[in-house]
């Protein structure tokens, strides 16, 4: 069965800056998978062409089998989508918002009511029907958001940063949500600058830096080291000068010393696999390293994140674990930005558009 | 002390939720109408416009019908009439559209759009959704206002039928007002000021220095007793259910997507309101007709020099499908201003047909290279300095509404000042050079200012389509990319 996101390949440049530059990835069905970016590294605009709100440049993307370029009417019925930041109509209450969405969903009767009924149920809605939506605080409104983003009870969420700006009670009420939502069997693409809410919560994270993923993976191997991630992390205390670690390691181009500490160091080995860091101590032993204490150290994400970046920008590292990303665009790519003047590519999307509602994003939106 | 009341054994019953308030439109109603109704009658705008109608015309009866008793009423009746036309047009002609005016930017500043996009809302549907609810607002105080004017009947002198006919003319003319704002919405801050600021004042010393004066006359011509006036009127409506169309598909390209054609529609239906109306007003006149024809011909201009040249190879399509004869048809009708560059061309020679084949006077030729001209003279200057602007729609409306406030001050100048040395300056303007080619006795100055009138906006269309020339080139390689897509789908 094919995957929920399916990526493959996609450019998206806007004039000269790149930025998406041929990304590729797969989220399975029923995961939650963390996006995870710096501002402008092109979580945003990725997301926004899953939404069908923007053209790729190159490349495909599939949502459930379904190509947002050839077929994005198909794909709206499939993806809920919550933006980053949206404004609230005036005079109209919530219970009116979800009302017009669900009229423009094509609901009628009593089905639009029903489903309805069933958001503000599960989005804790119900006491807030007859509020206005533009007086609402900041959680509220992400709830408000997340309700109308189900209303078509999509299979794929895709959801831009929900957790900004909301305060810690908001947060721990929209992590339990998606983690329903997940339990429920839905596929949740979510971005976030906060990765210990996104460690918590997914089940894979997906680093993006400069339009390029960087890693994809579990947030566990992360934490603790994989192979994939750069090897594993260990704190060493010594009856010696610290300085001893830091000197052993000159000799030993497996390990590196990450941060000096008071009584050793906190090392990194390139390898995660226990045997590993046994060779390693036994060494260390062996060489007169008078080691008092020898334990592995679980990362925190945002560390992890940082590492990763480091090993980027020494060159040291695989930026994608596919192993499909070119280093420069291909041969077409680089004929369409030669032939541009310089305004953003408009890709072709080889769709018919239908009567009504058609493909790809408004001009002024994007 | 007393005694602590005993809990109750359940919780107390919370009132249902309000799910019952949905169902205050019906389903048949469009979304985005039941959307805007909802918000526009609670706004303050249509809630203190409606009482303030209400009080100032009851305030108004009230004083009228003592005068009324005593004096001559008929006389008493036709200044309550125009005082009721006046506040009443100061309210759909002037308050209603303005409401209008962040109609589209307020749905793309608040980011809203896309959240719309995402359903099965149709960018038209959208727009014409908040051109709707305005117009019902605006058919509501209408409503409200028929029984005060009912009520001035029994003053005497009152024409019913022209009056009432007069009170629908007036809400067509507002639906046109309305709808364009609504599509000039999605232009610049500046243009939406000025259309705020300047749009407002102009319509407000209309209403209330023209309209007032004008309320007889107009009560005449909607008594339908001349067939010429009929026939204006009727050209009149014609040309304001067409801005209606016209400024609403405005609004509904800047939110629509790139995939979806829009211009061939819009294009073909201007063609042929302008052909209709011209042949439909000559018989009352050539003046009227030739400017009738011009000024859809302006509307036209709004779009045909300032839609975005790019759009996907799909739009080609539909016309590859049809051959070399579809092919053709693309170099006029697909997208962006290359192609409107050479439909404009294509509607300068079908007036000049039209005039031929009606009435073949060189200053009336002359008159419509003047017009067309003046048109083509800002979207020059627009390939000139603002090629790559991502808003070439604002900046054409703003060249255009420069160049007509330059020509009104030329020509008030020129009224002043004795000589028309002072208009040749501003002949690159071919507005300019009007005075001049309807002088009444033939002399050289005047023959030089017909060659100059066809002379200058023959320059202007030359360069505009040796602009448009890489990009009319480039068209074929999106038809062969059509073409190969549609290949590809049948196989």
């Amino acid at each position: 069965m094919s995957a929920a996101i399916s990526v493959r390949l996609l450019y998206r440049y806007f004039g000269t800056i790149k930025a998406v530059n041929g990304i590729s990835f797969d989220i399975p069905h029923g995961s939650v998978c963390g996006f995870v970016g710096a501002n402008g590294a092109g979580k945003t605009t990725t997301m926004r062409m899953l939404a069908t709100l923007d053209y790729p440049t190159m490349g495909s993307a599939e949502i459930c089998g379904v190509s947002v370029v050839n077929h994005p009417d198909k794909v709206r019925s499939l993806i809920g989508w919550m933006p980053d930041h949206f404004g609230n109509y005036e005079h109209m209450t919530v219970l009116e918002y979800l009302d017009f969405y669900a009229r423009a969903l094509g609901y009628t009767g009593n089905e639009r009511r029903s489903r309805i009924e069933e958001v503000m149920a599960f989005a804790d809605l119900v006491p807030l029907a007859d509020r206005l939506s533009n007086k609402l605080s900041k959680g509220m409104t992400q709830r408000l958001c997340l309700g109308r983003a189900l209303l078509h009870d999509p299979q794929v969420l895709i959801m831009d940063e929900p957790a900004a700006g909301l305060d810690p009670r908001a947060r721990v009420e929209l992590k339990h949500l998606i983690r329903i939502l997940a339990e429920e069997g839905k596929t949740i693409f979510i971005s976030s600058h906060i990765l210990s809410e996104l460690g918590e919560m997914c089940d894979s994270l997906l680093f993006i830096n400069a339009g390029r993923i960087i890693h994809h993976g579990d947030a566990e191997s992360l934490k603790h080291g994989s192979d994939e991630a750069g090897g594993a992390f260990y704190d060493i205390q010594v009856d010696d000068r610290p300085d001893s670690v830091s000197d052993w390691v000159v000799l030993n181009p497996d390990v590196e010393v990450i941060e000096s500490r008071k009584k050793g160091a906190r090392i990194r080995i390139s390898s995660a696999e226990p045997a590993k860091a046994a060779d390693v101590l036994r060494k260390m032993v062996r060489d007169g390293v008078r080691v008092t204490e020898f334990h592995r150290e679980e990362r925190n994400l945002e560390d992890a994140f940082i590492d990763i970046l480091g090993q980027i920008e020494q060159g040291n590292a695989d930026i994608e674990p596919s192993g499909e990303l070119q280093t420069s665009p291909p041969q077409a790519i680089r004929e369409l930005l030669e032939n541009t003047d310089s305004s953003p590519l408009q890709s072709p999307p080889s769709t018919e558009p239908e009567e009504g509602n058609s493909g790809g994003t408004s001009p002024l939106s994007s | 002390m007393a005694e602590p009341i005993p809990a109750p054994d359940t919780p107390p019953r919370l009132p249902p939720p309000p799910f019952e308030r949905i169902n205050d439109f019906p389903d048949g109603l469009s979304p985005m109408l039941v959307k805007e109704l909802r918000q526009g009658l609670r706004t303050q705008t249509f809630v203190v416009l409606f009482l303030s109608l209400q009080a100032v015309l009851a305030f108004l009866l009230l004083i009228a019908a003592p005068i009324a008793d005593t004096n001559a009423p008929a006389k008493a009746g036709e200044a309550v009439s125009a005082i009721i036309f006046c506040v009443y047009a100061l309210g759909i002609l002037v308050i209603q559209p303005l409401r209008g005016i962040s109609a589209v930017a307020g749905e793309i500043k608040q980011n809203t759009i896309d959240l719309m996009v995402l359903t099965r809302l149709s960018a038209w549907r959208i727009v014409s959704g908040k051109w709707l609810s305005i117009m019902s607002q605006s058919a509501l105080i209408t409503l409200a206002i028929l029984p005060y004017l009912i009520l001035r009947y029994f003053f005497g002198g009152m024409q019913l039928f022209a009056e009432l006919a007069l009170m629908a003319c007036l809400l067509i003319v507002s639906g046109a007002l309305t709808a364009f704002t609504i599509g000039m919405s999605s232009g610049s801050a500046l243009l939406r000021g000025l259309i705020v600021v300047g749009g407002s004042t102009f319509m407000m010393g209309y209403v209330l220095f023209g309209l007032s004066q004008q309320i007889p006359y107009l009560i005449e011509v909607l008594s339908f007793t001349r067939s010429d006036q009929s026939l204006t009127l009727l050209a009149v409506l014609a040309i304001a259910l067409y801005a209606c169309y016209f400024f609403l598909e405005i609004g509904t390209t800047s939110i629509a997507p790139a995939s979806e054609n829009r211009a061939t529609r819009k294009r073909l239906i201007g063609l042929a309101v302008m052909v209709g109306s011209y042949l439909l007003l000559h018989p009352v006149g050539p003046e009227p007709a030739l400017i009738t024809a011009l000024i859809i011909a302006g509307c036209m201009a709004l779009d045909l020099f300032s839609e975005q040249v790019k759009f996907p190879s799909v739009v080609c399509r539909r016309f590859v499908r049809l051959g070399p004869f579809g092919r053709v048809a693309g170099r006029f009708l697909y997208p962006g201003w290359a192609t409107g560059a050479l439909f404009f061309c294509g509607i300068t020679l079908i007036l000049f047909l039209l005039i031929y084949m009606t009435n073949p006077d060189p200053k009336q030729f002359s008159y419509a290279a003047i017009g067309l001209g003046t048109l083509a003279f800002p979207a020059a200057l627009l390939q000139i300095f603002a090629r790559k602007s991502s808003n070439l729609f604002s900046f054409y409306s703003t060249l255009l509404v420069l160049c007509f406030i330059l020509t009104c001050i030329v020509f008030t100048i020129h009224g002043t000042a004795s000589g028309s040395q002072f208009l040749w300056l501003f002949s690159f303007i071919p507005a300019s050079l009007l005075p001049i080619v309807s002088q009444t006795s033939p002399s050289p100055e005047q023959s030089t200012a017909l060659l100059l009138s066809f002379l200058v906006p023959g320059i202007y269309l030359l360069f505009l389509l040796g602009r448009a020339f890489s990009h009319l080139m480039a068209l074929s390689g999106m038809e062969s990319q059509a073409l190969a897509d549609l290949d590809e789908k049948t196989s």
